[in-house]
């Protein structure tokens, strides 16, 4: 695609979605969590307007919550965006761009826990324009690749009180998450032998959540401000058609909890995921059947042979 | 004094890149990372050894709007569970005991000139990412003892590392500005873990920031620097010559340390 193309395509994702509409639309729901009246749960966070005990299971939960989530029952969207590299035994190189709005439903749970929901929406993008695209050259096969979509969810998750380890720092607090999980492939390398990178996946995924202590305090805040840096090593994408080739990649992303979304996401992607799922941003359940990368591929392609 | 800096401009790009990472005025600057490195094997990723690091950054402002550093690094191996330092290493995929080293590098030298950096900005969130891969032999002293050709040997090793601040103070009047690293870097297994020839290789991951102060570094780091490198964070040049952890572990596998 050459470079007039693509921006042409960036004017008309751009114009999709009317930014004054949106300023009034899509990001006052955005906003809505961060507003919200403090809850029970945050009387308990914080009753001397003091510090937290993390130390204690449920304010750490809570606090926890407030940083990724909302305390209070409404909708988060998380922004990001980042590169995938692929790292093999012979070297390691770009591949391509990725960006997504993720979103976050909650809801206050029983004993002291919460119970959210996620959904993610976005695409993967040229490395030099961040654009959305339909097809890049694999750097390591020469082949052009078709990444499709990105799409994900719903995935449910209950937030139990427990003692995480958030380091705190003056005004600052961070906390480092991971999972680490070995996974049967949905796609069987006899039939998928150039998508399905073997009888098991392997994913490592590692979440930096940054936020103020001061706004976890706040009992007037239900959802506070959180910056987030995530790592993922896992097996090649099934569009890599990298096949059993020994290595994998490793996703990067760098983004933040939205408080705006007009401001704080690009109206490419805006309109883009508009496009794609109408009514994304203002729903609490934006698709009904769970789907991931790997359901995505096995559901829509066919098997190539090598 | 506010100024607003044209981030497409490379004279004001390279301005912010020191300011965000380092210091425009020349000095020291550090940086403390707390992370893991977790093993990442065929039948899957797992947390293997915690590390916490204190990076030192020397900069110094040069003609023609160039600046220089020296990167030096020293850090520990810790417990995953309680942070503490570790000499000693129950490797969880070999059950074998490892002798661990401490983590210590450079002066590495770099010089920057005017460029326009992929800046990223979003509101008053600004980042940037760098990655780099690396060739290198990776293993212990005893092939390159041996004048084998450790070339043949040579693996590869992957960095990336993201550095994040707030657009509002690169454009403020000071000479430093706040920035978070987060440092990712997967390589071959070190020597001192003897893996031998278990398939594999490392993840090391780490989040930190720059720190004003002495008092602002973890305790525990504060008493690893007291304990064992007591000039360190008040040096400018705390050692001369260039080093490495693999290096540091075969000078001390040929009964020089």
């Amino acid at each position: 695609m050459n470079s007039n193309k693509k921006n042409e395509k960036q004017d008309k994702l751009a114009t999709q979605i009317n930014r004054r509409e949106m300023i009034g639309g899509l990001s006052s729901l955005a906003i809505a969590p961060s507003l919200l009246a403090a809850n029970t749960q945050d009387a308990e966070i914080n009753p001397s307007n003091a510090t937290i005990d993390f130390s204690d299971p449920i304010q750490n939960a809570a606090a926890y919550v407030k940083l990724i989530g909302t305390t209070a029952r409404g909708m988060i969207h998380m922004y990001g965006r980042g590169t995938i590299y692929g790292v093999t035994p012979e070297g390691a190189m770009p591949m391509v761009g990725h960006t997504s709005v993720l979103k976050g439903v909650w809801k206050p749970w029983t004993d002291n826990s919460f119970y959210y929901t996620i959904y993610n929406r976005g695409y993967f993008s040229d490395l030099e324009t961040g654009l959305p695209i339909e097809e890049f050259e694999n750097p390591f096969t020469g082949e052009i690749n078709v990444p499709g979509d990105i799409k994900g969810g719903p995935f449910d998750r209950v937030i139990r009180p427990e003692v995480r380890d958030f380091k705190v720092r003056n005004d600052d607090v961070w906390l480092n998450e991971d999972v680490y999980i070995n996974v049967v492939n949905k796609l069987e390398p006899q039939i998928w032998t150039k998508a399905s990178a073997g009888k098991t996946l392997n994913f490592l995924y590692v979440e930096s959540y940054n936020g103020k202590v001061s706004d976890l305090v706040n009992p007037e805040i239900s959802s506070a401000p959180m910056k987030i840096i995530s790592t993922h090593n896992t097996s090649w994408y099934p569009f890599f058609l990298m096949g059993q080739r020994p290595g994998g990649h490793y996703w990067q992303s760098v983004g933040r909890k939205v408080s705006n979304l007009e401001d704080e996401v690009p109206a490419v992607l805006l309109n883009f995921i508009e496009k794609k799922v109408p009514g994304y941003f203002e729903s609490e359940r934006p698709w009904k059947k769970r789907t991931d990368t790997f359901q995505e591929y096995k559901n829509e392609r066919k098997p190539i042979k090598s | 004094m506010n100024r607003k800096l044209d981030l497409s401009d490379p004279i004001e790009s390279n301005e912010a890149y020191v300011k965000l990472l380092g210091l425009l005025e020349g000095g020291m600057v550090h940086y403390s990372l707390e992370g893991k490195i977790y093993s990442m094997l065929p039948k899957g990723p797992k947390p293997f050894v915690g590390f916490q690091a204190i990076l030192k950054g020397v900069w110094q402002p040069l003609p023609n709007n160039t600046y220089s550093y020296s990167l030096f690094e020293v850090g520990f191996f810790a417990d995953l569970e309680t942070g503490i330092p570790i000499k000693k290493f129950v490797n969880p995929i070999t059950s074998a005991e490892n002798d661990l080293i401490r983590i210590k590098g450079g002066p590495h030298v770099s010089v920057i000139k005017p460029h326009i950096y992929s800046w990223v900005v979003i509101g008053d969130d600004i980042w940037i990412e760098e990655s780099k891969t690396l060739n290198g032999y990776f293993g212990s002293s005893e092939k390159l003892n041996k004048n084998d050709n450790a070339e043949s040997d040579e693996e590869i090793a992957f960095f990336n590392r993201i550095y994040r601040g707030r657009l509002s103070e690169l454009n403020n009047g000071a000479a430093r500005a706040f920035c978070q690293m987060h440092y990712n870097y997967i390589s071959p297994w070190y020597p001192f873990f003897n893996m031998e020839n278990i398939e594999g290789k490392m993840y090391w991951q780490a989040v930190g920031t720059k720190i004003d102060s002495f008092s602002e570094v973890p305790e525990k780091m504060q008493n690893f620097l007291l304990a064992e490198h007591q000039e360190f964070f008040d040096s400018e040049q705390p050692w001369t010559k260039t080093t490495s952890t693999l290096a540091e572990y075969r000078r001390i596998e040929n009964g020089k340390g």
